[in-house]
């Protein structure tokens, strides 16, 4: 009996596993097809995003365009988690943007970071005075759109004259080129003109009337007593022109330079260029490409802009648009274009450089020869202000200067982070 | 023990087909295929702005004389009723925007929201404009604005209905026998319409209104001017007027602080208009006259607008007594100042400003919205 239901017992297990291993059965149809997906979330705009990291030079110029200080290799970082430091600046996130004003608003506008970059002399041709510009307050911010940048720094005064006895000389261009004996002639007249110097330096260059001194206007014999040369000047002869200082005097001058190459030298190469360098004018790399920012006392604050310029692989140029300013000469060691329309000699009553800028070009008129009074100094300006526009004109900047500070330049800058131009750098 | 045998194999049988029913079920089908993507997402849209207060002061031939609304309240959120000082802040579709061009058309573009504001006397005299319709909108990039005013006559207080062209002109100096380079001014002026924003958080503005910044004491100017009280506190100000900004399609931006000079400034940049001035002393000598006049000068009378592309520079002679000089001058605007697009039309005595403006300019003289 139990023999016989184990033997069935077995007999069904045997079944059993035939039926579970066995019977396949058909395969079934495909499934349907699944229900459309959720909505995709609400898209974000990557242009918003925090923008990259990146590294820039600033140079800074004190009258002398050649003589600039400056630091090739400043790090800007947009992570407040940073720390600002000598060499690195910590852009702050912020919801109302600083008043671009020149007027520093300190933290409650710029945030708690600033970095004390440091500057040295960067051309070493020889014969430069150093500008002694040796440190830049930078701060950074940052929103959405635009991206703003602070600068700071103090100028010093360096005389670029050299002093001769009791008399001042000056390096003076005439209409007929360096001449040594007119400029030693004109020294006098010239010195009385520019007593008024200050380091707040807004010209180019600038146009002064003088006599026009020739070969037999001047009678020059050597003084045994004196036991000098001595040159006289005979003024009854010949009209009067105007020459401009050379062109080492200029304008107090900043310059941001942003690379966006994998051109390592990217900043040597802005510099060489933009300040005329050793080497300024050779070949560039082909993928070189540098936003540079350029502003000048006298050719941009005005207009509260600063001039967008680029460099790239052709040379440096100027972004599509016009400039801020207009050179008050027809030609090179030519004649004004224009004088402010109420001279002569209406200006001229005025004694210092910055209150003959900026002449705007609402206020120019053709330059006239007649009709100066040159028993005072004739003061006329090296550029015209003007409105700027297209790409050039992307930058407001605006500094003021604090004579109270002993020579205190605050620059405040505003650009969109994304111009639509390829002439600039996105951040 | 047959029906036990019986019994073993009935119960086999049905375990059997018990494990085919249970055990066989066959393999499954293939996957179905995957549905259809989900619509796309939402572009993306910069957050609807805050609702905010801010002011609203109208004048009539005046600087000064001004009737307004110190507290409105603009909202954007949808969630308000555009009644009594809640201006409802219309959401624009994608590709739509009102046209700035000083007219009404029964608020065409506008959406169907608008507040007749009720208006009251803010400082000076008062100028009889008891209301102002006031329409907004704004979209991803822009806030628009129109308001709408009709003048009131009353000779009591010499207000009149007029459209103002010619404001604060030059004359020279009647029958010849005044100085000529002393030319008089005229007494007109013209109507004004000017917003107040908060840039900054500012002291008591959400309860009192603009009139926390009215004649604020600098213990200078005898309290009569306008600044904020804090340090730090900034306003943005939108000003329009019937001449010096009517002609250029700008409203003139300017913004107001406590800074180290306070008052009201223009934001950054080249303004919309300016003075045309010119103001010597010299010894005993006074100069007071144009800076500039027109091309057709002298005796042209040729009125506003003087662009700075028509001047010249003064002449000394050749004016009659009573001639007319522009004492402004006009400049396409660049800068910060040259933020908002504004523009009026006068029609029978109402007027109708439009004005727009980028909702974010990236200048710490604007109003974020």
């Amino acid at each position: 009996m139990h023999r016989g239901i184990m033997f069935i017992i077995c007999l069904g297990l045997f079944l059993g596993m035939i039926v579970m291993s066995g019977c396949e059965g058909d395969k079934g149809e495909p499934g349907r097809v699944g229900g459309p997906g959720d909505r995709g979330i609400p898209g974000t705009d990557p242009d918003l995003d925090r923008p990259q990291d990146r590294y820039f030079g600033i140079g800074v110029v004190n009258e002398n365009e050649l003589a600039v200080a400056g630091n090739k290799r400043v790090f800007l970082t947009f992570d407040s988690t940073a720390r600002a430091s000598r060499d690195t600046v910590v852009a702050a996130r912020v919801q109302i943007p600083p008043l671009i004003n020149g007027i520093d608003g300190e933290e409650i506008e710029w945030g708690e970071q600033k970095s004390r970059v440091r500057t040295s002399l960067l051309n070493t041709t020889s014969g430069l005075t150093d500008p002694e510009l040796f440190e830049v307050v930078c701060r950074a911010a940052w929103d959405e759109y635009y991206i703003y940048t602070y600068f700071q720094w103090k100028e010093r005064k360096v005389s670029v004259r050299t002093e001769t006895g009791d008399s001042t000389i000056y390096e003076v261009t005439t209409s007929d080129g360096p001449n040594e004996l007119v400029m030693d002639a004109l020294s006098k007249i010239i010195e009385s003109i520019d007593s008024s110097l200050t380091p707040y330096d807004t010209t180019l260059f600038q146009w002064i009337r003088v006599p026009i001194l020739n070969v037999e206007t001047l009678f020059c014999f050597y003084d045994p007593i004196e036991q000098e040369t001595v040159c006289v000047i005979d003024t009854t002869f010949g009209d009067t022109t105007l020459i401009w200082f050379d062109s080492k005097k200029g304008e107090d001058k900043f310059a941001v330079f942003w690379g966006d190459t994998d051109v390592d030298n990217w900043s040597d190469l802005a510099f060489r260029e933009f300040f005329n360098m050793p080497g300024a004018g050779g070949a560039l790399p082909a993928e070189l490409f540098v936003d540079a920012w350029v502003w000048g006392a006298g050719t941009s604050n005005p207009v509260s802009t600063a001039d967008d310029w680029s460099l790239t692989s052709r040379g440096k140029a100027p972004d599509v648009g016009a400039a801020s300013f207009m050179i008050n000469l027809a030609l090179p060691d030519s004649v004004p274009r224009y004088q402010f329309y109420r001279d002569p000699n209406y200006k001229s009553q005025l004694t210092l450089q910055r209150e003959i800028y900026p002449l705007w070009y609402f206020d120019a008129v053709g330059f006239k020869p007649a009709g100066w009074d040159l028993n005072r100094p004739v003061y006329l300006p090296g550029i015209i202000s003007t409105i700027p526009s297209g790409s050039r004109a992307d930058i407001y900047a605006r500094a003021t200067f604090d004579d109270s500070g002993g020579g205190i330049w605050t620059l405040e800058i505003r650009r969109a982070r994304k111009t639509n131009s390829g002439d600039d750098v996105v951040f | 023990m047959t029906y036990n045998r019986f019994l073993i194999l009935a119960g086999l049988l049905l375990g059997l087909l018990l494990l085919t029913v249970l055990g066989c079920d066959g393999i499954s089908g293939d996957r179905g295929l995957s549905g259809p993507p989900g619509s796309g997402g939402e572009d993306y849209v910069p957050p609807i702005p805050e609702n905010r207060f801010f002011s609203l002061a109208i004048t009539n031939n005046s600087q000064r004389n001004h009737n307004g609304a110190p507290k409105l309240y603009l909202a954007f959120d949808g969630k308000h009723q555009a009644a009594g000082d809640t201006i409802y802040c219309v959401q624009l579709a994608s590709g739509v925007a009102p046209a700035i061009d000083g007219l009404d058309d029964d608020g065409t573009g506008w959406g169907d929201k608008f507040t007749d504001v009720n208006l009251y006397r803010a400082a000076g005299d008062y100028n009889f404009i008891e209301s102002a319709r006031v329409r907004s909108a704004f979209d991803n990039n822009y806030i628009y604005f129109q308001f709408r005013w009709t003048e009131v006559a009353n000779a009591e207080f010499g207000v009149e209905v007029a459209q103002n062209l010619d404001p604060d002109y030059w004359i020279y100096p009647e029958g010849g026998s005044g100085n000529p380079r002393r030319w008089t001014k005229s007494t007109t002026n013209e109507d004004r319409l000017n917003l107040f924003f908060e840039i900054t958080p500012v002291t008591r503005y959400s309860s009192d209104g603009c009139y926390v910044t009215c004649h604020t004491d600098d213990a200078i100017v005898n309290g009569n001017f306008h600044a904020t009280r804090g340090s730090r506190e900034r306003m943005d100000i939108w000003h329009w007027t019937s001449a010096t900004t009517n002609f250029t399609g700008y409203a003139m931006d300017r913004y107001m602080d406590n800074g180290f000079s306070g008052g009201v400034r223009n934001d950054v940049g080249m303004p919309v208009f300016r003075t045309n001035r010119e103001f010597t002393v010299l010894a005993a000598d006074t100069t007071d006259r144009p800076m500039y006049m027109a091309f057709d000068d002298p005796h042209s009378n040729s009125g506003y607008p003087l662009w700075d592309y028509q001047i010249r520079p003064m002449a000394t002679s050749g004016w009659v007594a009573g001639d007319k000089v522009a004492g402004f001058v006009n400049s396409i605007p660049w800068g910060s100042t040259a933020d908002i697009q504004a523009i009026g039309t006068y029609d029978d005595g109402t007027w109708t400003v439009e004005m727009k403006r980028s909702r974010f300019t990236g200048n710490g003289d604007d109003v974020r919205f």
